[in-house]
């Protein structure tokens, strides 16, 4: 019977959404954006989300969460264009769907491995979409049982996992990364006492640092400097056919498809870790998976099936955390958390009771997203990816501008901009040095989470830490993070060679 | 190890040092407030103490940037520190390096000199046309030419505003008058790189419709921001307060 009441009063939202024209116009004109966006090396679905955000922050949160969802959906789908046909991964998530992409382009089928991106692309979302309606309750309920070391856990655990997974040179790196943004985050008046911490006596830093111009700077300006530094022109395009929808190819490889978008959710409900591992770890799963695993690399269809269905599966996985938890699962949803700030909405374990329907409104969305996005891709792939060939000395100039009067539009502060410049210049340097910016961006995001909830669950327990040690939940994230970190340091090498050695060899 | 690992390790025994210091003076800012004397009245003990957070993030950077340190040391030597201070001393700047300092002064005059003092318009065409012009002509030459330009009428701009000189010129003459002088420095711009690209034919091409993005993209993006997303621009002025008088005799 609750099934039925839940199916249908997800209906009657998806019915109220397509009636009003003006959700359908933003839906599908988000979608393309995305689709631009993602299509586009150097742009991603999470500055997408961020530049959109400034736009939407004077619109009521149902269609600015129609924009927003339906940008970043269109984001994670719009990169397997470029990877397909110039082989340069329009965005990180599309990356391993370029090993097999483009040489399926060589060989002339560009258009059909669109068509089959394209589809299961739209599968994977919906499948997502379904786990945030089935999983939500679930984990909001149990988190409704969560106190303030739990919460403090959580944020914690968010930004050392997303710090050890998305690291692309030692794990440090990743941590420093994180602790750089909880630092950033500790600017302002502290939340408990009202303690003006690192303002330098400035009144504009005493609400804080704003975290839309520190998205909107950590990866804009990144992409703006690299494109334009090291690379200007891109390398020819493959041609692109008529593009259908390929259900028979889809229908093959039904199996990969539900394994990767298995793969999708899960990774993308871990805190911080975004599309671009779901892609990668469902390719590996895929070539492990294959009777043929030598095909792979050389233009396997079941591969870029595989990666697609993932990356954008992984869209639903991030939101289950986000919305339940108030943990984003990957930097778009980050951006996500703090568009959803601007409007008053408060994700975490009450917002069922906050706002009754806003998992199931955020579930239609998907739905209508991935809908959109599989008609975009099916009639207007050939003409988006036109975009490819503007030169990224235009385009580039142009993001950055968005990138300055985007930052000032949220809160038209002039002191916005003055921060996100030296914010963006330093993510630049943090990642040409090999620092993830996704674990900087979680800091910045959870910090205010793991601060207060520490200094509450202290207050309460008059400074004894022993609740971490008692409480079921607490103590389970207290083992995770524990073992996570030591399992990364060099001691833990030496330890287990020591541990092999006295109890295995003899 | 290759050639791309030794790099980042010689540069994260550097970065290490500085992260060190920043976690130091985190630590250090942190002592400073209050831990268990009282702040605004309330008695502090130390777990709700404002200072407990930074402090564990400050003692954090500190401890990863000794590991850090050390993974680098362990790779390219403690040595290389004093042989990388000599390097950087004797530092030669290649075609990457002045694109950066470029890109970084162009977005540097833009929001802290330029949007804060110049009708938005007017600040954003300038910095598109120049960012689009340098980047797009593709010829390091040209670059050089146009960036020196830039900067040389952009420096004098800056003593123009550090002495406050718009003010007076804004009071005394005429209310926009830094918008047309900005103006002025823009037409300037344009008619040197046309003279620098009037004979070729590719890059006539190309100087067009960086001229044409130039004026376009604010044409498009100040009305929007401003008119439909209610947005108060920056700076409003002299074009701005045209569009204001179009956007209201046209639609009362």
């Amino acid at each position: 019977m609750l099934i039925w009441e839940r199916l249908f009063d997800f209906l009657g939202i998806v019915g109220n959404l397509v009636v009003d024209p003006i959700n359908i116009l933003i839906l599908f004109g988000a979608v393309l954006m995305g689709i631009i966006f993602g299509a586009t090396p150097g742009l991603t679905a999470t500055l997408g989300v961020a530049l959109l955000t400034t736009i939407t922050y004077g619109m009521n949160s149902s269609t600015a969460m129609i924009a927003l969802l339906a940008i970043y959906v269109g984001g994670v789908y719009g990169g397997s264009y470029a990877s397909i046909l110039i082989n340069i991964p329009g965005t990180a998530a599309a990356a391993a769907t370029a090993l097999d992409g483009y040489p399926i382009a060589l060989r002339g089928e560009g258009g059909r491995a669109i068509g089959v991106t394209t589809t299961a692309s739209a599968i994977g979302t919906i499948i997502g979409m379904l786990f945030v309606v089935t999983l939500s309750p679930i984990i909001s309920n149990f988190a409704l049982q969560f106190t303030s070391y739990e919460f403090f856990l959580l944020a914690f655990f968010g930004i050392i996992i997303s710090g050890t997974l998305t690291t692309p040179d030692i794990v440090y790196k990743g941590w420093i990364a994180g602790f750089i943004g909880l630092f950033l985050a500790t600017v302002g008046r502290d939340l408990l006492q009202f303690y003006p911490r690192f303002t330098f006596g400035l009144a504009e830093l005493d609400s804080g640092i704003e975290v839309v111009p520190v998205l909107i700077g950590a990866f804009g300006i990144p992409q703006i400097i690299q494109v334009l530094r090291d690379r200007t022109t891109l390398p020819k395009m493959e041609k692109l056919q008529r593009i259908l929808p390929e259900f028979r190819t889809i229908a093959r490889y039904f199996v990969d498809i539900v394994r990767s978008a298995l793969i999708g959710v899960g990774i993308g409900s871990i805190p911080g870790i975004g599309e671009d591992i779901a892609g990668w770890v469902s390719y590996g799963s895929a070539k492990n998976s294959s009777k043929h695993p030598e095909s792979f690399g050389k233009g396997e269809y079941k591969a870029i099936v595989s990666t697609e269905t993932a990356n954008n599966a992984c869209v639903g996985g991030a939101m289950i955390p986000l919305l339940n938890l108030g943990i984003p699962g990957s930097p778009p949803a980050a951006m996500l958390l703090g568009a959803l700030m601007l409007h008053g909405i408060k994700p975490g374990p009450l917002i069922s009771f906050d706002h009754p329907n806003f998992i199931l409104e955020v579930a239609a969305i998907l739905l209508l997203a991935s809908l959109a996005m599989w008609i975009n891709g099916i009639l207007l792939a050939r003409q988006v990816v036109k975009v490819l060939r503007i030169p990224s000395q235009i385009f580039m100039p142009i993001i950055g501008v968005l990138c300055i009067v985007g930052s000032y539009a949220i809160g038209m502060r002039i002191f916005n901009l003055y921060l996100m410049l030296p914010i963006g210049i330093i993510a630049y340097f943090l990642t040409e040095m090999k620092y993830p910016i996704a674990p900087l961006v979680m800091g910045v995001i959870l910090g205010p989470m793991a601060d207060e909830n520490l200094r509450r669950g202290l207050l309460i327990s008059k400074g004894s830490l022993m609740p971490i040690f008692s409480r079921p939940v607490s103590l389970i994230l207290f083992i995770i993070i524990f073992l996570t970190v030591m399992t990364q340091l060099p001691i833990y090498k030496k330890v287990k060679v020591v541990v092999k050695e006295r109890f295995f060899n003899s | 190890m290759d050639n791309e690992k030794v790099k980042l390790r010689r540069s994260d025994l550097f970065t290490s040092i500085v992260l060190f210091l920043l976690g130091l003076w985190i630590v250090f800012e942190s002592f400073k407030m209050p831990i268990k004397d009282s702040y605004a009245g309330v008695k502090n003990v130390w777990y709700v103490s404002p200072a407990l957070f930074p402090l564990i993030i400050g003692f954090a950077l500190m401890i990863l940037s000794v590991f850090l340190f050390k993974v680098a040391v362990n790779a390219v030597g403690i040595s290389y520190l004093k042989k990388g201070l000599t390097k950087l001393i004797k530092f030669k700047m290649e075609e990457r390096d002045l694109k950066f300092i470029a890109i970084l002064s162009l977005f540097a005059f833009y929001v802290y000199l330029f949007i804060p003092r110049v009708d938005f318009f007017v600040s954003t065409a300038l910095f598109l046309m120049v960012f689009i012009s340098i980047f797009y002509f593709e010829d390091l030459d040209l670059f050089k030419r146009l960036y020196r330009f830039f900067m040389t009428g952009s420096l004098v701009l800056l003593v123009f505003f550090l002495f406050k000189l718009n003010r007076l010129l804004d009071e005394s003459i005429f209310i926009y008058m830094t918008d047309l002088l900005v103006i002025a420095f823009f037409i300037l711009y344009c008619s040197y790189a046309f003279i620098l690209t009037i004979k070729d034919n590719r890059l006539k091409l190309r100087y067009r419709t960086s001229i044409i993005v130039a004026i376009v993209v604010p044409l498009l993006i100040s009305p929007i921001f401003k008119y439909f997303l209610k947005v108060i621009l920056p700076t409003e002025g002299l074009v701005i307060e045209v569009m204001n008088i179009i956007r209201y005799s046209v639609f009362k």
